[in-house]
């Protein structure tokens, strides 16, 4: 029996991303836990064993921070999940969540997301794009930090002459045929492919392009909408903040690993992240107009890949944490 | 694969450092966190610096190949020694017949025309086979004290011959500028050489007076058919944390949080299990630490070669 009343509160919350009936599974598969003002939920440094939607109250997120005492960062309420970075990148919380008020959460385990994604994939896939919107939030909210920051920093600015070449670098497709046979069998044997059958790869390859990218060739502009996605085969990639001609480097990209266009789940076009090659690089490239083939044609292919998607974003949002620490510590690129 | 610990600032009993936390140097040598694969065997030496000692410029040096864990010496001394800075290194080799393990090889290195000393975490890609080219780099009173079959001792070399002066006051500059010029060497020689792989240069110098530390890979990301396996495929970490000393405060090994931030350990991974007061620097970046009234001041750069 369904308790109607936590239904109401997750249908408020989730109504965009889930039907009645995903969230009455939501429920019946999952249990509910209460917390008492100043009980600690999920504490930093430790491993989350599930990720936490909040069904009623409101919680603080707080941090040890490096040379610091404990900080008070924000404080969330219904709807927002917890823990998704510990869960999603087999990471320690960045943050300690306490209870700010009465709370009740609803804890999604490690469990459930395996049923999910071996009988209902969709259901999984609806509830990482609501998890997926969640971390853009919180990268546009640091990224607009950072923004702040470096309009008024002394950091060193980009030299005319470079950041012209930049913009004239381009990749190049690979046709020869021997080279991308080379460069595509490598790729097929990347974990990220672990659980793809061979004809859901081959259909993913159908929609990609072979590139064979320069150093400093930027993928993704500053201000680009352009949902696309790329793997790493050889080489490497940086993730960027580029503003006011100053670059913060966030992190950096290497063989094995997809890395996305924030327009790939949000598409405010007020903040978007750079990613430029920092060695010659091959990838493979799955445009925007494949995504959307896939997502329309091949759910399951694209379930597939939109977890490695949110796996990316959440990367994301782990290193404009970081970089926002830094700028606070480092006199950085002065 | 090697670990490496450096530290900077007050006064701290090396045990603390090297033995107490959970994930205490000494132990990366046999159980570490990062890159387990590979045990941290071949060796471990300590280079550390103390106001109050004899010729304080010049540190107190041990270094052993035997193993560390069952070294009574080395347990003994550092439950007696207090210096403001100092950099240890733990060597890791792959297990093969072809390496070398000796007293030579083991880091940090320390010439003696200099009190700038240098351990190197990673592995140049083929370095037999460019290494002969970078003798015009290295100056001729270095050249004569290579003793060992490491690459690292080659890189010291070059970074020496590129420092204003062996001995001195270094402006920060200096320090960055030496770094950069050896990475670009070591960038030209290979490319002269046709050598494109992975091959990661996670350097720490330091004379006692600053630490600077490098997370950086030439070629990043292109491995050979041979190194699909290798330890050195991967990016070496590089962490650091600070504040106003280090110990065991509100039972956890931390560092005290203050205003003052008098004190910073650099480090290949955390001395703890919980990494939370530690941050993680970015790939192709350097970082130099120096104090200045008393206080720790950060300088990191990226590094674009």
């Amino acid at each position: 029996m369904i308790n109607t009343e936590i239904y109401k509160c997750l249908q408020h919350d989730l109504n965009s991303y889930l039907s009645s009936q995903e969230l009455e599974m939501l429920i019946s598969h999952n249990k509910i836990f209460s917390y008492a003002p100043g009980q600690m939920i999920l504490q930093q440094g430790k491993y989350s064993q599930g990720i936490y939607l909040i069904i009623r109250g409101t919680v603080m997120v707080t941090a040890k921070l490096l040379g610091e005492g404990t900080s008070h960062l924000e404080t969330l309420e219904h709807g927002c999940f917890l823990g998704e970075a510990s869960f999603i990148e087999n990471i320690p919380c960045p943050t300690s969540m306490i209870a700010n008020t009465d709370v009740e959460c609803i804890v999604l385990t490690k469990t459930y997301f395996e049923f999910l994604a071996t009988y209902h994939p969709e259901v999984k896939y609806h509830l990482f794009t609501a998890i997926a919107k969640q971390v853009c939030g919180r990268i546009r909210r640091v990224h607009n930090k950072i923004i702040n920051f470096m309009t008024t920093s002394e950091m060193t600015t980009r030299p005319l002459f470079g950041e012209i070449i930049q913009s004239l670098t381009k990749p190049s497709e690979i046709t020869n045929k021997e080279e991308r046979a080379t460069e595509l069998n490598q790729l097929k044997q990347f974990m990220i492919f672990h659980n793809y059958e061979k004809a859901e790869i081959l259909e993913l390859l159908n929609h990609s392009i072979l590139l064979k990218a320069p150093k400093n060739c930027t993928l993704i502009h500053k201000g680009e909408i352009n949902a696309s996605s790329y793997i790493v085969i050889h080489g490497a990639v940086q993730s960027s903040i580029v503003h006011a001609n100053k670059v913060a480097k966030l992190s950096v990209i290497g063989p094995a690993t997809l890395f996305t266009s924030i327009a790939c789940a949000d598409t405010d076009s007020s903040y978007t992240i750079t990613f430029t090659t920092c060695e010659q690089s091959i990838l493979l490239k799955i445009p925007e107009t494949d995504l959307n083939f896939i997502k329309e044609n091949h759910a399951f292919i694209w379930y597939k890949l939109f977890d490695l998607i949110c796996i990316s974003l959440v990367a994301l949002e782990k290193s404009v944490d970081k970089l926002d620490i830094r700028l606070n510590i480092e006199t950085y690129n002065r | 694969m090697c670990r490496i610990l450096s530290y900077l600032g007050k006064p701290i009993l090396i045990e603390e450092l090297l033995y107490k936390p959970d994930n205490s140097f000494i132990k990366q040598s046999y159980h570490p966190k990062y890159m387990p694969h590979l045990l941290n065997l071949a060796g471990f030496g300590i280079a550390a610096w103390d106001h109050l000692s004899h010729e304080p410029k010049r540190p107190y040096l041990y270094k052993t190949p035997q193993l560390p864990f069952y070294d009574e010496n080395l347990r003994n001394l550092a439950s007696k020694i207090s210096p403001h800075c100092l950099l240890a290194h733990l060597r890791g080799v792959t297990y093969s017949d072809k390496q070398i393990v000796s007293l030579q090889n083991v880091h940090p290195f320390l010439f003696s025309e200099t009190n700038v000393a240098l351990a190197h975490n990673g592995a140049l890609y083929d370095f037999d086979l460019m290494k002969y080219d970078l003798l015009e780099y290295i100056h001729p009173d270095y050249k004569k004290n290579i003793h060992g079959t490491t690459d690292s001792e080659w890189i010291y070399s070059i970074y020496l011959s590129h420092l204003p002066n062996p001995l001195g006051n270094y402006e920060t500059s200096d320090i960055i500028n030496a770094i950069l010029e050896t990475l670009k060497i070591l960038q030209r020689v290979r490319h002269k050489n046709n050598i494109a792989i992975n091959s990661p240069v996670n350097l720490f110098i330091t004379n006692g007076e600053f630490i600077a530390a490098t997370r950086f890979v030439l070629d990043y990301g292109w491995q050979s058919t041979d190194q699909q396996a290798s330890p050195h495929f991967s990016y070496h970490s590089l962490w650091y944390t600070y504040g106003e000393s280090y110990g065991f405060y509100d039972n956890e090994y931390k560092m005290k949080g203050s205003k003052t931030k008098s004190s910073i350990i650099i480090a290949s991974e955390p001395l703890t299990e919980d990494t939370t007061t530690w941050i993680e620097v970015p790939e192709y970046t350097l970082i130099v630490a120096k104090l200045e009234n008393g206080e720790v001041k950060i300088t990191s750069q990226d590094i674009n070669l």
